[in-house]
């Protein structure tokens, strides 16, 4: 590869050869498919597994935090200010007028007013006290997983009808059809009503199986002397409460703020946020092996071509220009499996955060799902983040597997490799 | 002809050094990381057991059906001391972490506020006391061994009742055998599940407000069970527990007190079948790429071979025979490394200073044992040995349908 006559810029000169070696990596890629097909196998899956194995790490945790909610709590609640930090009746909404308004966002695709309230719950033959939650009937399927796991019974229609957790009826030795009395003193002083128990509420979740009793807003108002609600449940897709709660919290006068998933559970979210964590190691030895299987593979294939390689030396390409066009191949072939992998990595979750693909998945391979109370639906998370890591995991390989093969490549003897 | 296959099989292996190290290389490799990750994995699972079993301890003790008691009264262990006594000297040998719980329902009352509250009054073992402060307290103090003034509000509780460190509340339990009425200074804030709910004093303050001398739960914790797989040691443990105690109480095991936190395990063993799947489809390109490649550059050899009379048959028994041979080297090699390495990690591992003390505070232990079960071991050299001699059989088999002069001009 001798410069031609007329070249005379140096840095010309090793552009140009870079530029020919480019085109002969380029063609010696495609000349050998088998070769290539493995690399960019490895390469792909690689940044593919990768890229999965975070999103659903992040996504799963996230699921069985949304799951927890939907029964507990909300996914997003409004409320005054006060109330987040006093939650007693006497703190409620001053009116219901942002409902509307809240109703119309894009995101949310449901509102359901709420009233919460301390209260003493009388059976016949035993007393509890606990916090009693008045809900539309209508609204409330929309926002809350509760009314769908009604396990006797049904979910309540009316004025003068309740249900509750089925391991509290069981405590308070309530069946189906008897009578429930509510006792609380709130702002229309002390009062008392006598409900009907129309259902039993079964989720495994013991958070709601042994505290939850639902009653009719309109009674919850008459006992509690509030006008309003204690607070405004939204309905958001999946993981979206974080990125919401700056813009919903804009639109709201300032006695009012917004809260997120994770406030609203507290304490029982740290648990799940500690299993991202202690999965790290897992991912650290993932990362480490996804290299080794990209640097033998480059490795396999460069020191199977030493023949070829011996005899393109010999009719004249200088072993290190020769070096460099297979650091040019395997650069190029690492870069389209890289492509490929983040593709079909970033499809795959994608599909897997938006159709509940997981949930029956794992339903079916454990049978204890329920009881965890992560609900049915498991979904991955989707970051940009993970293209980072991906990347950061291949690049490091690449890079350790071409250093020793090229130096090999550039100190070669023609006449002995070609022999071997 | 087989003896002269193998001949040529062990001088091929040794005629290319560098090849034949970077096959059983690759299978070792793939052995080693496979059996560290699922001694990881099963670290972070025995991690898991003893965080969930120190919720609600190993074994709990009840009166006899006590599901089926409806009066609080009915409920008690009247002679506390004696019970737990007799249980000291059930497990003389085993060293045991006892709690003694008396749990009473009441109102609490601040200026103006009152709330109904289940009271628990706790006698804790240093030990126990230490892990439950470091999880649970967010500010303050846990009441002292025989404080009968102090108490410890639920993180929520003490929000809706406006009460601090340092102020005073009322604790009322009408029906019962003590005073039934007291006051208490809190002196800690927790952050419980249920904490709108929850208040924690001493045992003895419990006693004197609603049982004297009495307890309604007992929790066994034994230390020496890190590992998920010694759970299975519980049921000899409640047995003598059992025997101990006599008739008139109910021994049970964690998974019956709380199914909720057994399914949690069991999850866990279901991702974690997830994950391996990801790390053998991986395990078997790095080994089936690094052998494929390996051999299919040598079809121009078996070209020549086959050219000098070996039939395509014998091309391919001795391609078997080298790649069992490397593959053997390379699983045992990998088997002993990685024994060490998980005989390393089932002496126990912590995490750096501070993510151990995070993890701490969540509950989990300081110290992780790794374990790998012998089944894991098996299947992992069995699908490395199976998918090594596949990718080396396939590019043989191909070589076998040529003709020896096409075969000597082949590339790859």
């Amino acid at each position: 590869m001798r410069a031609a006559a007329s070249e005379s810029n140096p840095e010309e000169q090793t552009f140009q050869t870079v530029i020919t070696l480019s085109r002969l990596a380029w063609r010696n890629i495609w000349r050998q498919r088998r070769r290539t097909g493995l690399l960019v196998a490895v390469v792909a899956y690689a940044t593919l597994a990768t890229i999965y194995f975070w999103g659903f790490n992040d996504g799963f945790n996230n699921s069985i935090l949304q799951g927890q909610a939907r029964f507990l709590a909300a996914p997003m609640l409004v409320t005054t200010a006060r109330y987040h930090q006093d939650p007693n009746p006497e703190n409620a909404l001053p009116d219901l007028d942002i409902a509307a308004e809240l109703a119309t966002t894009p995101s949310v695709t449901a509102v359901a007013p709420r009233l919460e309230f301390p209260a003493l719950v009388r059976s016949p033959y035993a007393s509890q006290g606990l916090r009693v939650r008045g809900i539309d009937p209508q609204l409330e399927p929309a926002i809350s997983e509760v009314p769908g796991k009604i396990g006797e019974g049904r979910l309540l229609q009316a004025r003068g009808e309740a249900i509750m957790g089925i391991d509290l009826a069981s405590r308070l030795d309530v069946r189906l059809g008897e009578r429930l009395v509510v006792e609380a003193s709130s702002l229309a002083g002390p009062q008392a009503a006598g409900f009907k128990v129309v259902g039993f509420i079964d989720t495994g979740l013991a958070g709601v199986d042994a505290r939850m009793v639902l009653i009719h807003l309109d009674d919850a108002r008459m006992i509690t002397g509030v006008e309003t609600a204690t607070g405004l449940a939204l309905q958001v897709p999946n993981g979206q409460d974080l990125r919401l709660r700056d813009s919903l919290q804009a639109k709201l006068s300032d006695e009012l703020v917004v809260l997120d998933l994770f406030t609203l559970l507290g304490a029982l979210a740290t648990r799940v946020r500690v299993s991202r964590i202690i999965m790290l190691p897992v991912a650290l030895l993932f990362a480490v092996f996804a290299a080794l299987a990209v640097t033998s593979t480059l490795v396999a294939s460069v020191m199977e071509r030493m023949k070829e390689f011996g005899m393109v030396a010999a009719i004249g390409l200088p072993p290190q220009r020769l070096a460099v066009m297979v650091v040019i191949e395997a650069l190029l072939t690492t870069l389209i499996g890289w492509l490929l992998g983040l593709v079909l990595g970033y499809a795959l979750i994608w599909t897997l955060s938006t159709w509940n693909v997981l949930g029956p998945l794992f339903a079916s391979a454990a049978s204890g799902l329920v009881d965890t109370g992560i609900g049915e639906e498991v979904y991955t998370n989707v970051s940009a983040r993970y293209a980072l890591i991906a990347t950061a995991t291949v690049a490091l390989a690449g890079v350790l597997a071409i250093l020793f093969p090229a130096r090999r490549i550039r100190d070669l003897d023609p006449v002995t490799t070609m022999r071997d | 002809m087989a003896h002269k296959l193998f001949r040529l099989a062990w001088r091929n292996i040794w005629r290319n050094a560098n090849r034949s190290l970077m096959t059983a290389g690759a299978v070792g490799v793939v052995v080693i990381i496979t059996t560290t990750f699922f001694s990881l994995v099963g670290a972070v699972q025995n991690g898991l057991y003893v965080s969930l079993t120190r919720i609600t301890g190993h074994l709990q003790i009840h009166v006899s059906d006590y599901r089926q008691i409806r009066r609080w009264q009915d409920l008690l262990i009247e002679d506390a001391e004696a019970v737990e006594t007799l249980l000291m000297d059930a497990f003389e040998a085993t060293p045991i972490e006892l709690v003694s719980v008396l749990t009473v329902p009441g109102l609490i009352e601040s200026e103006g506020r009152s709330y109904g509250i289940l009271l628990q009054g706790l006698e804790q073992p240093p030990a126990v006391r230490e892990r439950y402060t470091s999880e649970y307290l967010a500010a303050g103090n846990l009441p002292e061994l025989g404080d009968v003034t102090g108490i410890a509000l639920g993180e929520k509780l003490a929000q809706n009742l406006q009460v601090d460190l340092g102020d005073t509340v009322y604790l009322y339990t009408p029906g019962t055998e003590g005073y039934g009425a007291s006051a208490y200074l809190v002196t800690g804030i927790l952050t419980v599940p249920n904490s709108e709910a929850t208040a924690v004093s001493s045992l003895l303050a419990a006693q004197e407000l609603a049982a004297p001398g009495a307890i309604n739960r007992i929790e066994l914790t034994f230390p020496k069970l890190t590992r998920t797989g010694d759970d299975v040691d519980l049921f000899a443990l409640a047995e003598s527990a059992r025997a101990g105690l006599g008739p008139g109480y109910e021994v049970e095991t964690w998974s019956t007190v709380s199914p909720g936190l057994a399914s949690i395990l069991g999850l866990f063993g279901t991702v974690s079948l997830f994950l391996a799947a990801i790390f053998f489809i991986l395990a078997g390109m790095l080994v089936a790429n690094t052998v494929y490649l390996s051999v299919i550059e040598r079809v121009r050899e078996f070209g020549v071979l086959r050219a000098l009379g070996i039939t395509p048959r014998e091309v391919v028994l001795m391609i078997v025979q080298e790649s069992v041979l490397l593959c053997f080297t390379g699983a045992l090699a990998g088997l002993l490394v990685g024994t060490l390495l998980t005989g390393l990690m089932a002496q126990g591992f912590s995490a750096p200073g501070e993510v151990a003390d995070f993890l701490a505070e969540r509950g989990f232990p300081k110290i992780f044992y790794g374990s790998v079960s012998n089944r894991q071991v098996a299947i992992t050299v069995g699908f490395t040995f199976a998918t090594a001699t596949l990718a080396a059989l396939f590019p043989a088999l191909n070589a076998g349908r040529l003709e020896p002069a096409e075969a000597m001009r082949f590339t790859a």
